[in-house]
């Protein structure tokens, strides 16, 4: 299997049956991860914040950063490759609290958020999760088997198989 | 197969949500009727089968606990799976819900994922 | 009851409604001096153990935000003010189920029509809890009264 990693702010979609996205060190951030099995396409976000309107300077430069310019693109970019919307199968994990984050802010609380108000206004359900809890993930996409694999820190890597899950909130109990 | 349900809430927003779920959920809805309360919607039932009912609790005119105490009553509606859909999540309420047989209860708020959830768990039980 | 936790149902009730379904982040309590302005209010009454009325108001343009993303769409000026006033009802009746089954667990309780109200409420008075919150693009005010009990 031939890893393609998604660093930090990044996005990455393959048609390689071979292929397997891969995104490290998911504190806060959020990863976003799509695959059309018809079309044989995969694709992977990591995004590091909610919205670009706080630095649209920076949102135009990098626009895998934020929430709501990364995910219409990374949705965009399926299509070109052949996906339909209808046919995607969608993943997110991350948005964890981490130790050094101001609580007040809550910055992967926030992602999630953001995330999620994008799908349902596109017209997308979310098939797979893990967000929230405290610690940081890494996660896998297969591109030929549309597997989606996540790993905590410390963990065993396991599947997050589709219309499972594993949210750790919005319960705050 | 495709499923044909019966959305039973005053709130004609948490009908619309609800569509909305079903529409983008792929599963093969058929045809999705609304009631207000639980008189229109056994009159709906009266001229229409269903596969599932997803029922308000707190309604006008006949509330979601009359209503599914009438279906029992019913030598045929009783078998129609019903899925409270609420935002009362106390002990009490849940626990008499259960008892009258109703398969799912499922407390508002709730994200369209959990909804759909329910909707193909108890959508899987009916077809079984 | 013991103090606060009134408060305390109506913090986390909001919260939870807010962000499940309405994908709004409540960012804290509003400070004491913020002024809740052109903003629109639903009012509910409800027989349990205590009765009592519930009273939600938002701030408008959060209204008709709040709406377009509880509805899933893009445009939130296509709305019409009855689409926004529909959803401000279930707001303030998820708003109501959720607070009141975190207080009443253990009873019965049955929420009234909510309703348009013209004016916001008045907020004194004895058994009457008022908290305001802050949203990024307007206040959220929740006020809770419950009679006896």
């Amino acid at each position: 299997m031939n890893l393609v990693i998604v660093g930090i702010s990044d996005c990455r979609l393959s048609s390689r049956p071979d292929d397997a996205l891969v995104t490290y060190a998911l504190g806060s951030c959020v990863a976003v991860a799509i695959h059309d099995p018809v079309a044989g396409v995969g694709g992977l976000l990591h995004i590091m914040l909610p919205e670009s309107a706080i630095r649209p300077e920076k949102a135009r430069q990098s626009p895998f950063m934020f929430a709501d310019t990364g995910v219409p693109l990374l949705f965009r970019s399926a299509y070109q490759l052949g996906a339909e919307k209808r046919r995607l199968t969608v993943w997110i994990a991350g948005g964890a609290q981490v130790m050094n984050d101001n609580g007040a802010f809550d910055i992967g609380r926030r992602n999630c958020l953001a995330i999620r108000k994008l799908l349902w206004r596109a017209g997308v359900l979310i098939h797979g999760e893990e967000t929230g809890g405290s610690t940081s993930r890494t996660v896998r996409l297969e591109v030929g088997t549309g597997r989606f694999w996540l790993r905590g820190a410390g963990e065993a890597e396991r599947e997050l198989a589709a219309s499972k899950r594993g949210a750790a909130w919005p319960s705050r109990s | 197969m495709a499923f044909a349900i019966l959305i039973v809430d005053d709130s004609p927003a948490m009908r619309s949500f609800i569509r909305r779920v079903m529409d983008l959920s792929g599963l093969e809805v058929s045809s999705c009727l609304e009631a207000s309360n639980g008189e229109e919607a056994l009159d709906v039932l009266r001229r229409h089968w269903v596969d599932a009912v997803l029922a308000d609790i707190n309604m006008p005119c006949m509330n979601g606990e009359q209503f599914v105490r009438r279906l029992g009553e019913d030598a045929v509606l009783k078998s129609v799976p019903v899925l409270v859909v609420s935002t009362d999540a106390t002990d009490v309420r849940i626990r008499r819900m259960l008892e009258l047989g109703v398969r799912g209860y499922l407390k508002k708020p709730f994200s369209p994922e959990v909804l759909r959830e329910e909707l193909e768990r108890v959508l899987e039980g009916s077809d079984a | 009851m013991p103090e606060g936790e009134q408060e305390k149902a109506i913090a986390e009730g909001a919260r939870e409604v807010l962000e499940t379904m309405f994908f709004t982040e409540v960012l804290g309590p509003a400070p004491a001096e913020a002024v809740l302005e052109d903003e629109r209010w639903v009012s509910l009454e409800f027989r349990g153990s205590p009765p009592g009325g519930l009273s939600v108001g938002v701030s408008a343009p959060a209204a008709r935000r709040m709406a377009a993303d509880f509805l899933g769409v893009e445009d939130a000026k296509a709305l019409s003010e009855a689409q926004v006033g529909e959803v401000l009802c279930e707001l303030a009746n998820m708003i109501g189920g959720s607070i009141l089954s975190r207080l009443e667990s253990e009873t019965i309780f049955d929420l009234g029509r909510p309703e348009a109200a013209a004016s916001a409420p008045e907020e004194a008075g004895a058994g009457v809890v008022c908290c305001r919150f802050d949203l990024s693009d307007g206040l959220l005010a929740v006020r809770l009264a419950m009679r006896g009990g």
